[in-house]
């Protein structure tokens, strides 16, 4: 009878195993194929886990970035203790634009958007957050707000110009005016003579 | 020089210890000495007959506890690594090893977290116990006993580096570990202090 209780047991804890591995090899799998820089915070903002694109994404190989803290990796470290504070109180946050730093120092504006995880008793136990490159966004608007602004000063400058010659235009005007009264008095002063 | 007879002896101490952790030192390997180190390491290993897959084996399953002496010694061997270098691969196994991360809820908090590392050692080890014996929250102290095991004065090593990361994911890279009691060294326990750098 014990025997048996004891090997179902086992065999129970054999299955517990396996399944657990399966959802290792799962969650590997997983984490490979995500195409987007992610990154596992804990509640003190200290990083625990990151995928690879993470790591090409900025440059660190895991064993360097993890254990750091969160501020780290980005510029505003205002910026950073605002969102951390977001984070705690809703349970998504999306598209925050903000500024990473690379290993090499090199600056990146990106969004990011992070989720809560919470244990289960429901307490808050940290966030994931995705990265999303905005560099070519950021140059294009930054090209278009250029390219906003030169054509407003091109047109600011047309109607400069065009309200000059309407002021030339209508002084001369006034000029041929009073010329024209002055040809008229002279005339008329001539007839009178006659 | 590695002596096959010592090695052998290892196999010989009592308990089990997780294969996670020559996942973790086939991971540190092939970062530091690349797919040529691991083989060179692979070869040593299948040359001496001991059973450790640093590729494909599995997390959970259970080896002798030697083995875990029989490979942190062949890898200090191999690649003619320091103490300290052994200490340095305790320190970055936390960052690549699967049971941490099964473990990730309990990063939350220093006190959380302290009191769930007696967990942390079972998930790991058959034998030997892990206690508490000191927290404090405010100053972030702690101090560990880790009792009923002495198997070789490198795992203890290995053990301070590894402890001082984990840490670190409570209190930052500011924290500290440092074994102060050894049973190598004629204490009853491995007294591991962590602490702040001030």
């Amino acid at each position: 009878m014990n025997m048996s209780l004891t090997s179902k047991n086992s065999k129970k804890k054999i299955q517990a195993e396996e399944e657990i591995l399966g959802l290792e090899s799962y969650i590997r799998d997983f984490w490979r194929f995500l195409p987007l820089p992610v990154c596992y915070v804990n509640p003190v903002n200290i990083i625990l886990d990151i995928d690879e694109v993470f790591s090409g994404f900025s440059g660190y190989q895991p064993t360097e970035i993890i254990g750091e803290d969160l501020r780290k990796l980005f510029v505003s470290s205002e910026q950073t203790e605002e969102f951390e504070k977001e984070i705690l109180k809703k349970e998504i946050v999306l598209n925050r634009e903000m500024v990473f730093v690379r290993k090499d120092k090199k600056k990146i504006p990106v969004n990011i958007s992070a989720m809560q995880r919470k244990d289960e008793k429901g307490e808050f136990i940290g966030y994931f957050f995705s990265l999303t490159d905005i560099s070519e966004s950021k140059k294009f608007q930054e090209r278009l707000e250029k390219e906003v602004e030169k054509k407003t000063e091109d047109l600011k400058e047309k109607i400069g110009e065009l309200e000059r010659m309407n002021k030339i235009m209508i002084g001369r005007e006034l000029k041929m005016v009073e010329l024209k009264g002055k040809i008229e008095q002279l005339e008329k002063q001539q007839k009178n003579r006659k | 020089m590695i002596n096959k007879e010592e090695l052998n002896k290892l196999l010989e101490v009592k308990g089990e210890v997780k294969g996670v952790v020559f996942q973790t030192d086939g991971k540190y390997i092939l970062e530091k000495e690349g797919e040529e180190g691991i083989k060179k390491l692979e070869k040593r290993v299948k040359e001496l007959g001991f059973p450790i897959d640093y590729r494909k084996g599995k997390a959970l399953d259970l080896h002798p506890i030697g083995l875990r002496i029989v490979s942190l010694l062949l890898i200090k061997d191999t690649f003619d690594w320091s103490d300290g270098e052994i200490r340095n691969m305790g320190y970055i196994t936390p960052t690549t090893s699967f049971i941490v991360k099964l473990l990730m809820k309990f990063f939350v908090s220093f006190m959380k977290f302290m009191n769930e590392v007696p967990r942390y050692w079972e998930e790991h080890y058959t034998v030997g116990k892990l206690e508490t014996v000191k927290l404090d929250d405010e100053t972030k102290d702690a101090i560990l006993h880790l009792k009923d095991i002495k198997i070789h004065p490198l795992f203890c090593l290995y053990l301070e580096g590894y402890f001082e990361r984990m840490y670190q994911f409570i209190v930052g890279k500011g924290g500290r570990c440092r074994e102060t009691e050894c049973m190598f060294k004629g204490a009853s326990y491995h007294e591991y202090v962590f602490n702040l750098k001030k």
